[in-house]
């Protein structure tokens, strides 16, 4: 068990972020970092997915949904990741309907997981 | 730290990947294997970093803006120098297989998923990196070999040196191949160790050889000026007539075999140099001096010569001698004392203004054999310019000497036994003079003025044979100590070279 994850947080898996933090070494602080760089870089590419709603760019929303997949697994946001996996082969060959809802749904999962990874990281500082 | 940190070699990672987390998850994760990492955040950069530096292994994302894995992977199979780095390819296998299929075809080592643990990761790195460790030794090992291959040709075709081989670097591995290098190379140094001693015989042989030559030539002339003294022949004229010939014989032979290489102004200072030193301070009073004394007695005195190159020696490098040549003068000088004695002077039958005299003459050679410009290591040319000096410095000599001895010189060669004795004279002279020029050239300064021990020696023979001269016994102590201090000198020559033999760039010694 991480230390500090005693507290129930629903919308992150701990075992994921127990997993990452031995890939990197055991490395507290490293895995702090990195959740940090994975919290600013979700920020921009589901930035960057809005845009490509708007202009119907199918290539970045696909690349954008197939990023935030690896990306959420390995930090334990799991209904981030089963989204994206979804948005990522519905927008593999053809423009998906309601492109604007699912990076909506998107930001919403990702909104739950933050707050529970936030939560974990105030822990880690207190 | 992992285990296979512990026990492989670490190895340089490029981690490619546009997003930065993904990159910086699987930087740290190789990193904690303990391995080096370097980072590129995209396809562009990373060719960049590659052409700049090199790298063991490239984890590669597939899907990237612009420049992709995919163009990755075909410009390092264009790039000489990056094709031969093992790329690993990452990606989400579930929905990217046949982007998977298309990497390995271009040539992707292996295949990591974006979700991988550590002990994954790990395997994959180490069977790739083991696989690249073992090409490099396939080719390390084909190179030695063809390398090997290739010495083996050289040798078989020219002894060569063992350094010349190329194989010192194979001679460092401890398996086969290493233990044949080896045998090579040792095979090299045996067979130039055998051309080495060949070489040192020959230069002996050779030495030897051109110091018997010197002696049984240049030991007729005072022999043969006595002769011709007691036939009633000045000092002047047979030294004016042999001179002439000397000329004669080396300038007809320089015009019949080719030219000088060097100017003549340098040629016409040497002969000059040699002119007055070996010509009038050398020959002259010996030939004056074979009038008064007989050859065998003047012999005795000859190889003072030896004494003189070496004061000459310590004098111009301004510094003492050495130990051994310090001895041989010694010994000398006691010779010479043995010689000047009362006791001496009375059994050899010479006054001491003969004794000077004589000395006078062989302090002539001696600055002759010191200041003879060799030509060490180029014998072709070198014996045309030896020649031209010779032939110049006889011709200077017999000039001056010519016009006030004229008229003798007419009366001498009034009987044809007279005018065969001067031709005699003459050719042994001009002979000896060239073979001793070789020698010097050969052997150096010093082992030359050694060797007139043996000029010493066989001018007593010649003397009784020609003129039927009985050598005082007392002259054997002198002759003993001359030969001694000659011996001392070969000697300590032999103990530094090992060689008879100056080595061409030897400064005068």
């Amino acid at each position: 068990m991480l230390a500090g994850t005693e507290q129930f947080m629903p919308d992150i898996d701990i075992a994921a972020l127990e997993r990452l933090e031995t890939l990197i070494g055991g490395d507290r602080g490293a895995l702090i970092e990195l959740i940090g760089t994975f919290l600013e870089e979700t920020d921009e590419i589901l930035a960057d997915m809005r845009g490509a709603v708007a202009c119907e760019e199918r290539a970045v929303l696909h690349r954008g949904a197939h990023s935030l997949k690896s990306s959420a697994q390995d930090f334990g946001a799991d209904e981030l990741a089963v989204q994206a996996a979804t948005l990522e082969s519905r927008s593999a060959a053809e423009w998906p309907a309601d492109a604007g809802g699912d990076v909506d749904r998107l930001a919403e999962a990702f909104a739950a997981s933050r707050a529970s990874l936030q939560r974990w990281l105030a822990e880690q500082d207190a | 730290m992992s285990e296979s940190s512990q026990t492989r070699p670490t190895a340089r990672v490029l981690v490619v990947d546009d997003q930065s987390v993904q990159r910086a998850k699987l930087g740290a994760a190789v990193t904690a294997l303990g391995h080096e990492v370097l980072t590129a955040g995209g396809g562009a950069q990373a060719l960049t970093m590659m052409r700049e530096q090199t790298f063991d292994l490239v984890l590669l994302d597939l899907l990237m803006p612009d420049v992709d894995g995919f163009d990755v992977m075909q410009f390092m199979q264009r790039d000489k120098r990056m094709r031969g780095t093992p790329v690993i390819v990452v990606s989400a296998l579930e929905s990217d297989m046949s982007a998977v299929v298309r990497a390995v075809e271009m040539g992707a080592e292996d295949v990591l998923p974006k979700s991988f643990d550590r002990v994954l990761l790990s395997a994959r790195l180490a069977s790739v990196l083991e696989r690249r460790r073992h090409r490099w030794r396939e080719r390390d090992e084909r190179q030695q070999l063809e390398r090997l291959t290739d010495a083996a040709m050289l040798l078989e075709h020219q002894p060569l040196r063992a350094s010349a081989l190329g194989l010192q670097a194979t001679c460092e591995r401890t398996d086969p191949i290493g233990a044949l290098a080896r045998v090579f190379v040792q095979l090299s140094e045996a067979v130039q160790a055998r051309d080495a001693r060949v070489q040192l015989q020959i230069d002996r042989v050779r030495t030897l050889g051109l110091a018997v030559a010197v002696a049984l030539t240049l030991g007729l002339i005072v022999p043969l000026a006595r002769f011709a003294r007691l036939e009633g022949g000045s000092a002047g004229a047979v030294f004016a007539g042999a001179t002439s010939l000397v000329a004669l014989f080396a300038l007809t032979r320089l015009l019949w075999r080719g030219g000088t290489t060097r100017p003549l102004s340098g040629l016409a200072r040497d002969a000059a140099w040699l002119a007055v030193s070996a010509g009038g301070v050398g020959l002259f009073p010996l030939i004056w001096l074979a009038g008064h004394a007989p050859a065998a007695t003047l012999a005795v005195l000859l190889p003072a010569e030896l004494l003189g190159v070496l004061l000459l020696g310590a004098l111009l490098k301004r510094r003492l001698p050495t130990a051994r040549h310090g001895a041989a003068l010694l010994v000398g000088l006691l010779a010479l004392a043995a010689i000047g004695s009362p006791v001496g002077a009375t059994a050899l039958g010479l006054s001491p203004a003969m004794i000077a005299l004589a000395l006078l003459s062989t302090v002539g050679c001696a600055v002759a054999v010191h200041a003879w410009p060799r030509t060490a290591g180029q014998a072709a040319s070198g014996s045309a310019d030896a020649h031209a000096v010779i032939g110049l410095a006889a011709a200077m000599v017999s000039a001056l000497a010519l016009p006030f001895v004229a008229g003798e010189l007419a009366a001498l060669l009034d009987t044809p036994a007279s005018v065969l004795l001067l031709v005699l004279l003459g050719a042994s002279l001009s002979a000896g003079v060239s073979l001793r020029s070789d020698l010097i050239d050969q052997a150096g300064a010093t082992l030359t003025a050694a060797a007139t021990i043996g000029l010493s020696l066989a001018t007593i023979a010649w003397s009784a044979l020609l003129l039927h001269e009985r050598l005082p016994l007392f002259a054997l102590l002198p002759l003993a100590g001359f030969a001694a201090c000659a011996l001392l000198v070969v000697s300590g020559q032999v103990a530094r070279s090992g060689s008879l033999t100056l080595h061409p760039d030897a400064q005068l010694d």
